[in-house]
């Protein structure tokens, strides 16, 4: 019995200090960059990171939320995660649990048909013919979506899950007279709310951080991401540093400078301000043990 | 009577064994399978139809490397040179190099990530403290939302000669020599391998967090009944439900092997070339080689190479798996 | 049976959903097909002619390279009402996006009658592939008398690209005056004379080194440290007719100007050398690093990891139109800082006439795409704005009394009381600058003034041997991409003086060079020059 005690303190400690430092060399960088977004840009550079400014200074988000597109973008985007995510989820589990069932048998061959589009792709040239000449989805809210509407990584991963539930529960339920459409909704998803909430997770964040999609099919600033917008700002100053590298002296002039540094950070703090409010949310389906009392013999 | 009647069996016996082996070797478009399994092929149907239009319709694209692309005379209209948009790579002197520090650092990389991943997702799930850990789930996450340009901006911060901060806060106090880190490309693969466990371990835990979450509790109670210590559940229940998970990452990983993490380590190394000799990778040299340029057919075809050698090794790789965890292999 | 029903439905909705949003916003697309196809091939007569929108793309995002550009096209499009009678469809593109979508619109055969291309972007690639009108015809055509005059024949042909006129050059002078900006005010506070050579320089930089912990002494041009300082590029093209290609081989042109003289990569054998006149060649290379070297200690350290140290600069290298910006930035952070500019290059120092090298070529240029169907009418759209000076302020500087007052004959101001930061802003680089319709700001301090007005005068420049040359690269592409990562290797950190023996290590570049086989280059490279050469008038 002690020595159980023993172990658990231990266990419990040695935790406990790697979680602590690795989550402060998580954290204190953040908190620089937060206040590094507050800071007076000419501060920034004379003195360097601080946790406490001297002098602050709203500019840098005062340059991203000026543009009037920036309430257009939060609403694209929104709409775009939440719709884009459902829809992904949706043929994403579709397709994974029909992988996961080892008397389909084609699966493997599916798998690897999906698996090879991770690999080799065409390139820009013939995707952009394709959505945007062919298929003319440009400048509508489904080119978010659809053309990445499911991420074999993601889907495999989902395959991996729905592996772990034992086909016991299936067969008994086939025995019953149910079909595979119904295990699927009424027994399998249940008992996948981690895995639903982790791939989830992982197509909201896709859908929220998407901006390549404008540089591409979007020209209606109406339609444009709320990550794009943003990146915009960071783009032009790394666009103008990559002009000076081309050892040419080049007629062209900003009208002003944009804070580089600071606006930098404000950025990273637009960007990942939204996230942090929604991860405690889907926090709760990695609970240990949510699948209590499911499985039976 | 007896004996006729078992040699009827026998043959009826063989009959049954012969058309089951028929059935086998049918192909998927064996309609009685797909009888059966109709919901499974049409759960599957969007899926395939959407790879289909989406991934290998572009993949024509492919033929770029092997010809002297016009944008404006198109795939079909484009001359073909064979494999001449390979010589650049290939005949350069520093190939071989930026292919070894590829493969290299990608090794580092993929197994620091994953015990890393691994031990934080143990560790969230093993101690006490309900806020607490939510709280800190969060924060491990967030550096994976700092893009890498940003993230250079502090190890500039840090590694800087006169004024970083190692230099000035850690060694100096301790009275050793400052080292002059962008000058000295040894020091470089620990550091990138550092910079990527930092950024990625705590997003990466979350994969590992929801496999566990998914284990059933009365495995653990009916274990301590049995009187096994927390190590023990660990290491004999835990980390093997962790294991298909692992290798499914893996051998995804292994895919990209070839293939550098051109947004680090530009953002990281940027155009000081006293690091290459460690830190060069195959994307950035040939980003390098081709930015006055523009030549897409070269980058297409240097792309191909890395996801042909990738693919090589994936299916390696899955026959591997395949032997020793077969739950786990892709396909 | 229920549940297969129910599948398919859902299936089948989501499938409909798309294929409606997809043909519903398909049918919304903006008026693509409803230009009129307008192929008069006379020029504007008085009937007025049909209406037509051009459609033109250019790079910039709404507040810092353009803004409130509305107004000033309905200006133009009610001023030529009854004369063009064109509409202006202008799709803004960021500059980071820009050069990698006019590849893609190219390929999709996307109809554009107007676009923004330059050697830096993809200009050379796509003429090469057949992308844009040859539009030659169009200029020093008496049918289109702005273009005639604002481009003369001698600045049309050094702008053709493979012989051809794919591009329109859009310039309003052929030099940005180089120098070193410096703090005067730090220079006073030591007593120290204005900086006139190198010497005074290196002078400065040491008190600075020395006295003021807080400065950098010289703040690097990027990775490229020196860049260009201790060069005399319009000397060596004019009076040694030397030039360097692809930034580390020279070519020499023979006193007759007919033929190669000799060609040598950075660090060649002296015999390579040999066809090169005193003072131009290997000597010439190695003055330059060997400077570097020299004041390679004013660097910050880790120059190459190309961050910044968070420390402000005494000096640094700059062009003259960037002074009212850098200006108005140092005040920000020192009110007290006083800005002076020293010209690096002799010929500017000395104001030289007919001292300043060029080979005219323009920096940025406009396209007319080979999809376009109404070129005629693109044409006389330029040429109504390069037509006058009336109009040609209209699009550069907007309507004058409302954005900008006119300064004199040839200088302008923005208007009294409007906020330059909400103000009428066009990028002229992209459509609009002329050398012939160019004005200057304002207020510019005396001596800044003289040098702007240096630069505007045509008898400043003095045309080179070798104007009108374009290296054509595709034959020698793989030769080129093998040598292009041994600039980063060495170049580089010579600039910025970081080797002990910049004459050693130029040796081993060269090493390198020629196991990747710059050989090759040398040999298309002199060849092109020789037939470019035999062919000049």
């Amino acid at each position: 019995m002690l020595k159980k005690t023993r172990e658990d303190i231990i266990i419990n400690v040695s935790g406990y200090i790697f979680i602590i430092v690795f989550s402060a060399l998580c954290l204190i960088p953040f908190a620089l960059i937060i206040a590094g977004s507050f800071t007076d840009e000419t501060t920034l550079i004379k003195y360097g990171y601080s946790l406490f400014p001297r002098k602050t200074s709203l500019l840098a988000y005062r340059l991203i939320f000026m543009d009037d597109s920036i309430f257009d973008a939060y609403k694209v985007t929104i709409i775009v995660t939440i719709l884009g995510t459902f829809c992904s989820l949706v043929f994403t589990c579709a397709m994974a649990y029909a992988l996961s069932v080892n008397s389909f048998k084609p699966r493997n061959k599916i798998a690897f048909f999906v698996y090879f589009t991770m690999l080799f792709s065409g390139g820009l040239v013939p995707s952009y013919l394709l959505i945007s000449k062919y298929l003319n989805l440009k400048n509508t809210l489904w080119v978010y979506i659809i053309p990445g509407l499911i991420n074999p990584y993601n889907m495999f991963l989902m395959r991996n899950f729905f592996k772990t539930i034992p086909e016991s529960l299936s067969e008994s339920a086939k025995i019953d007279g149910a079909n595979d459409v119904y295990i699927l909704f009424k027994i399998v998803l249940p008992l996948s709310k981690p895995a639903l909430a982790t791939i989830g997770l992982f197509y909201a964040l896709g859908y929220w951080n998407e901006w390549f999609t404008c540089v591409l099919y979007i020209t209606d600033n109406k339609l444009i991401s709320l990550q794009y917008l943003i990146m915009n700002v960071l783009r032009e100053i790394d666009f103008m540093k990559e002009l000076g590298k081309l050892q040419q002296t080049l007629a062209i002039q900003l009208e002003y400078i944009p804070p580089a540094f600071s606006g930098r950070m404000a950025t990273a703090v637009v960007t990942i301000g939204p996230i942090i409010f929604a991860y405690p949310f889907v926090q709760k389906y990695f609970v240990k043990g949510l699948t209590v009392g499911s499985i039976k013999g | 009577m007896l004996s006729l009647q078992s040699n009827s069996n026998k043959i009826t016996d063989i009959k049954i064994n012969k058309t089951r082996k028929d059935k086998k070797t049918k192909n998927i478009f064996d309609f009685s399978n797909i009888r059966k399994n109709i919901f499974l092929y049409l759960l599957v149907l969007p899926g395939i139809v959407y790879f289909v239009i989406f991934k290998y319709l572009p993949m024509i694209g492919v033929i770029i490397a092997f010809q002297d692309y016009s944008f404006v005379k198109g795939f079909f209209g484009s001359k073909f040179v064979g494999l001449k948009n390979f010589e650049f790579f290939f005949t350069s002197l520093d190939c071989w190099q930026v292919t070894f520090n590829t493969i290299y650092l990608n090794i580092l990389f993929i197994f620091t990530g994953l015990i890393f991943s691994v031990l934080i997702a143990l560790v969230l799930s093993e101690i006490s403290g309900k806020i607490f850990k939510k709280v800190t789930q969060s924060i491990v996450i967030l550096p994976h939302f700092i893009s890498w340009p940003l993230v250079s901006m502090f190890t500039f911060a840090l590694f800087t000669y006169n004024v970083g901060v190692i230099n000035q806060q850690i060694l100096k106090p301790l009275n050793i020599d400052p080292v002059n880190f962008y000058q000295t490309p040894g020091i470089w693969p620990i550091i990138l391998v550092c910079m990527k466990i930092w950024k990625g371990a705590g997003f990466g835990s979350i994969v590992y967090l929801a496999a566990i979450a998914g284990i059933d509790q009365e495995i653990y109670e009916a274990a301590k009944i049995d009187g096994a210590s927390r190590i023990q559940c660990i290491m004999k229940i835990t980390l093997p439900q962790l294991r298909s998970t692992a290798v499914l990452l893996t051998i995804l990983s292994i895919g990209g092997i070839f293939h550098g993490d051109l947004g680090m380590i530009y953002a990281l190394v940027g155009d000081n070339s006293f690091l290459y000799p460690t830190t060069d990778v195959i994307d950035t040299y040939v980003y390098r080689q081709l930015r006055q340029m523009s030549n897409v057919s070269m980058s297409a075809a240097v792309g191909l190479y890395q996801s042909l050698v990738g693919f090589i090794l994936v299916n390696l790789s899955n026959l591997l798996a395949k032997k020793v965890e077969p739950d786990s292999a892709i396909f | 049976m229920k549940k297969i029903v129910k599948t398919l439905v859902l299936f089948l909705a989501i499938a409909l959903l798309v294929t409606a949003f997809s043909a519903c916003t398909g049918s919304k697309s903006p008026s693509e097909d409803e230009t009129s196809n307008d192929s008069t091939k006379e020029p504007v007569t008085q009937n007025v002619p049909k209406e037509t929108t051009l459609k033109i793309f250019l790079f910039g995002t709404e507040g810092q390279h353009y803004r409130s550009v509305e107004p000033v096209i309905k200006e133009f499009e009610n001023r030529t009402k009854n004369t063009l009678n064109i509409k202006l469809n202008i799709t803004w593109t960021p500059p980071a996006d820009y050069r990698q979508k006019l590849p893609m619109w190219v390929a999709a055969q996307e109809e554009m009658d107007l676009v923004f291309d330059a050697p830096w972007m993809n200009l050379e690639r796509l003429a090469s592939q057949g992308a844009y009108q040859d539009v030659e015809k169009y200029f020093n055509n008496d049918q289109y008398p702005g273009l005639k005059k604002a481009f003369s024949s001698d600045f049309i042909n050094s702008n053709k690209f493979f012989g051809k006129m794919y591009a329109i050059p859009i310039t309003n002078t052929f030099m940005d005056m180089e120098g070193v900006y410096y703090r005067k005010d730090l220079l006073d506070k030591y007593g120290l004379q204005p900086i006139k050579s190198y010497d005074d320089l290196y002078n400065f930089l040491t008190v600075i080194a020395e006295n003021e912990p807080d400065y950098v002494p010289y703040g690097p041009y990027g990775t490229q440290g020196f860049f260009k300082l201790f060069l005399e590029p319009s000397e060596r093209q004019l009076k040694g007719r030397v030039f360097t290609f692809l930034e580390y081989i020279d070519v020499a042109i023979s006193a007759d100007g007919k033929s190669v003289a000799g060609i040598a990569a950075y660090g060649d054998p002296d015999e390579n050398y040999a066809g090169f006149p005193s003072g131009y060649g290997k000597e010439y290379v190695l003055n330059y690093f060997n400077n570097c070297r020299k004041f390679g200690k004013f660097l910050p350290p880790d120059v190459l990891a190309g961050g910044e140290t968070g420390k402000d600069a005494a000096a640094w290298y700059g062009v003259i139109s960037g002074f009212e910006n850098t200006n108005a930035q140092l005040k920000t952070k020192y009110p007290d800082a006083e800005l002076e500019f020293w010209p690096i290059y002799k010929n500017s120092q000395n104001m030289t006439p007919g001292g300043q090298a060029t080979d005219y070529k323009a920096w940025n240029f406009l396209c007319v795409p080979i999809t376009s169907k109404q070129v005629d009418r693109t044409m006389q759209f330029l040429d109504w704005v390069y037509g006058s000076q009336e109009n040609n302020d209209l699009f550069v500087y907007g309507i004058e009394g409302t954005h900008w007052t006119a300064v004199g004959d040839n200088e302008w101001k923005v208007k009294e009381g409007v906020d330059p930061y909400t103000n009428y802003a066009w990028p002229g680089y992209q459509l609009g600058w002329s050398p012939v319709y160019q004005r200057i700001p304002a207020g510019l301090p005396d001596k800044i003034r003289e040098l702007y007005l240096y630069q505007l005068k045509e008898d400043t420049f003095t045309e080179t041997v070798l104007a009108g040359f374009t290296f054509n690269q595709q034959p020698v592409e793989t030769e080129i991409a093998k040598c292009a990562p041994l600039i980063d290797k060495y170049i580089r950190p010579l600039q910025c003086g970081l080797f002990e023996n910049p004459e050693e290590k130029l040796k081993e570049f060269n090493s390198e060079l020629v196991a990747a086989g710059v050989d090759k280059i040398k040999e298309e490279l002199k060849k092109q020059i020789n037939e470019f050469l035999a062919n000049k008038k």
